[in-house]
């Protein structure tokens, strides 16, 4: 929809309201009783001994202009300098056409009081065409460079305002004037309350000529110390004076307390970055909890250019639909609480891959004790993972070759028992994949149907014991997919069961059918009778591209699944077994 | 009812919300409901949600409905209705056939509660949204069910390949280990 303005459409989306925010995980350190699983997560992450997490909110004036017939596109991403090295901690999402920009999105850091913790700020202006990726993605090296800041996180920590103007410079001495960037600082709150809310206006100015205003919300927090942060946006409206926008889910994070007074702005939106302000209000939650309570309106007001200080109140009304409190268990809570993580293994055995006594080939084993790529991927996932599995028994199948037995089959046991998919522990799947390359010949077509098929069957025999399981299915693949539709359908059939499904790609092959399944873009996935995904379940992540990136291929592929794992839980409302404290 | 000779069975579908819901390309704005009922009732045998005034093509309704569903039936079908005429007149937006076999499949337990989404078309055969709901199906006491739990836990059943027709949109290849499938012969 909308195919003309695919340009702006990352611009239009709404940010920082959405439904599951898995990224609090790390502050409920508090909560957390003692278990292998969640130590693993604490030191897989470079949290040890005493830390407090820390938010970085960032803004900027006065970017410099790279784009010729529009404003630049700004993004920030943010480097923590360890042992001389520089390690990316996170990146803000790109706004559109603005040179002096208030990112939403907020960077976490772990403040240690007894290290010296050096930050890099670098600004970029984001080319047009990446506007519907995921921001984790986007390649710096083809972005323009709009300037760096650097400092020390206790310099921002230590000021009283807890914020940092920092002059932007080109990295290499210059002293041209690349504007300037701030950081604001702020505590983490450890809550688990989240509000789910349903906003609507009614009777907005119309702002446009030709038709009517596209309205969008902008919430800010007001702040102690003076002046707001925004916390989310919503996806703009078009063409409506009387619009209703998709639930928002704010935690408690983000809101503050439910006195702590927000600006709620409506701005029409406009491509070229320029949007104009509707009306403006201030509320607390607990004043739109009472608007809702009391299905009232309150007016929107507009600060008059003529008059300091006079605001002229508007008809247009902000309404409350929908106004519910919930508790949110974190990724976190579930694994201490004895939840688990059940991994699964499927390699390609097709023959694209190679002889695999040839060393060009994906599945030459080299006696140097060099990892192939599939080895690396077994090793490098199943290392993070068998942590959360409490018996380390992981299932072991190949597809795609010709058995013992001479036929081609499209799923079978990796270890040499056939009514026995498990092996024991990582080096077990690292052994059984050896043996059977010994023991099989690779063949072909690839098919995922199968697989994906019994991945599903085993998810599903878990719902009859008990709901506190949910299965990972790495799927390791060189190539193109025979039977996209019937992967397509298994998919649709899996999407509601506890279950998240891995692709990693090996070798130089063309991907892109891979992305189709990654519905990472918005677009659930359909079958031909017309069941649409419940949910996203895959992930799929190009070694090759991995390996050019900044990013390992444990976080690119781990990444989304704590999402997906919570999305799960809370759809059906299943909590952490244990209490643990609020 | 047609299915005199048969029992049926009750199952509990929420209808949560609607997605992107259009008439021919454009956001519907008026007050929608939702009616289901088996493939084997009429229209006005049909369940239905409250009316939801919300906008702009993403209502949320989150109205539980009981339907009583014949064993034989094939299919649930799922109306997204708006009234016209100054509210006398009902007209369907989009419809969802919903295959029975996607909720009974016998490798998942009897009662639990399923997340299941569909593409909305509307008479012409155009897609123009999705419907979000969750199915439950009401154990009734019975040796089917018992005996379907057992095989369930037991032994792994090997997942058939399920075949399609192109454009009708009809599951012609039935699990063996489906319950209304067995019941029909």
């Amino acid at each position: 929809m909308g195919g003309c303005f695919s340009d702006v459409k990352g611009g239009q989306a709404a940010v920082g309201g959405g439904r599951w925010s898995a990224g609090n995980a790390a502050t409920d350190s508090s909560g957390a009783g003692h278990n292998d699983a969640v130590d693993f997560y604490f030191r897989s992450h470079g949290l040890q001994g005493l830390f407090i997490q820390i938010e970085l909110s960032l803004s900027a004036s006065r970017l410099l202009d790279r784009d010729i017939t529009s404003k630049s596109d700004p993004m920030v991403v943010v480097y923590i300098k360890k042992n001389g090295a520089l390690q990316e901690i996170g990146r803000t999402e790109v706004i559109l056409n603005d040179l002096n920009p208030q990112w939403i999105e907020k960077v976490s850091v772990a403040f240690h009081f007894e290290i010296v913790q050096p930050l890099i700020f670098r600004v970029y202006d984001i080319d047009t065409k990446y506007y519907n990726v995921p921001v984790k993605t986007i390649k710096l090296s083809d972005q323009d460079f709009l300037g760096e800041a650097s400092c020390v996180l206790s310099e921002i920590v230590t000021k009283q305002n807890r914020s940092l103007t920092l002059c932007l410079k080109d990295g290499h001495g210059g002293s041209r004037n690349l504007g300037s960037l701030t950081v604001r600082a702020e505590e983490r709150v450890a809550s688990r309350s989240v509000i789910e809310i349903v906003l609507r206006c009614s009777h907005l100015d119309n702002k446009d000529v030709f038709s009517k205003s596209d309205p969008f919300l902008r919430i800010s927090r007001v702040v102690e110390t003076g002046g707001s942060i925004p916390i989310c946006k919503t996806e703009v409206v078009k063409d409506n004076l009387n619009p209703v926008w998709r639930p928002l889910c704010l935690s408690m994070q983000k809101f503050g307390n439910k006195d702590n007074p927000l600006v709620i702005e409506c701005f029409d939106f406009d491509s070229n970055g320029s949007h104009e302000l509707i009306g403006k209000l201030q509320k607390s939650m607990a004043d739109l909890e009472k608007l809702y309570n009391e299905k009232s309106g309150a007016n929107f007001v507009i600060p008059s250019s003529f008059h300091g200080g006079y605001e002229k109140v508007l008809k247009g009304q902000l309404f409350v639909d929908h106004f519910v409190e919930k508790t949110q268990f974190s990724f976190l809570d579930y694994i201490s609480s004895g939840f688990q993580l059940n991994f699964m293994v499927a390699v390609d055995f097709t023959a694209s891959n190679g002889n695999p006594n040839s060393p060009d080939s994906l599945h030459y084993i080299d006696r140097s004790g060099r990892l192939n790529s599939y080895q690396q991927a077994i090793m490098e996932v199943g290392e993070v993972i068998q942590f959360y599995d409490a018996d380390r028994r992981f299932p072991a199948w190949g597809f795609g070759a010709r058995t013992s037995d001479g036929n081609v089959s499209h799923c079978f046991n990796l270890s040499t028992t056939p009514t026995q998919p498990e092996v024991e522990e990582v080096e077990g799947i690292m052994g059984a994949y050896a043996t059977a390359l010994h023991n099989v010949s690779l063949a072909g077509p690839t098919l995922f149907g199968q697989v994906i098929n019994k991945a599903a069957e085993i998810a599903a025999h878990s719902l009859f014991a008990n709901i506190n399981k949910y299965f990972v299915l790495l799927i390791i693949t060189d190539g193109v997919l025979t039977d996209l539709q019937e992967t397509m359908e298994a998919l649709v059939r899996a999407s509601d069961l506890p279950l998240s499904i891995l692709i990693v790609g090996v070798g130089g092959a063309d991907f892109k059918q891979m992305e189709v399944l990654d519905a990472d873009n918005g677009h659930r996935l359909e079958s031909s009778t017309g069941r649409i995904a419940t949910r996203d379940i895959v992930q799929f992540v190009s070694m090759r591209e991995v390996h050019s990136g900044q990013i390992s291929l444990v976080e690119a592929l781990l990444g989304e699944l704590p999402e997906q794992f919570l999305n799960y839980m809370r759809n059906r409302d299943i909590k952490p077994t244990t209490p643990t404290s609020m | 009812m047609a299915s005199t000779n048969f029992a049926s069975r009750t199952i509990e579908i929420t209808v949560i919300s609607g997605e992107n819901l259009q008439v021919r390309g454009k956001p519907i704005n008026s007050d929608l409901f939702v009616t289901v009922r088996s493939d084997l009732q009429n229209q006005n045998d049909s369940v239905s949600t409250k009316i939801n005034r919300n906008g702009a093509g993403f209502p949320r309704w989150n109205e539980k409905l009981v339907v009583d569903l014949p064993m034989h039936a094939a299919f649930v079908t799922v109306d997204v209705c708006r009234r016209v005429s100054s509210g006398r007149k009902v007209k369907i937006v989009g419809t969802a056939r919903v295959p029975v076999a996607d909720f009974v499949a016998g490798y998942l337990p009897e009662s639990h509660l399923q997340f299941l989404s569909y593409r909305l078309r509307d008479e012409r055969g155009e897609r123009n949204g999705i419907v979000n709901l969750s199915v439950r199906v009401k154990v009734a006491a019975g040796i089917e069910v018992s005996l379907l739990q057992k095989q369930g836990v037991g032994i792994p059943v090997p997942v058939p390949e399920r075949k399609f027709h192109g454009g009708g949109g009809v599951v012609t290849g039935i699990p063996i280990w489906n319950v209304g499938y067995r019941d029909r012969f």
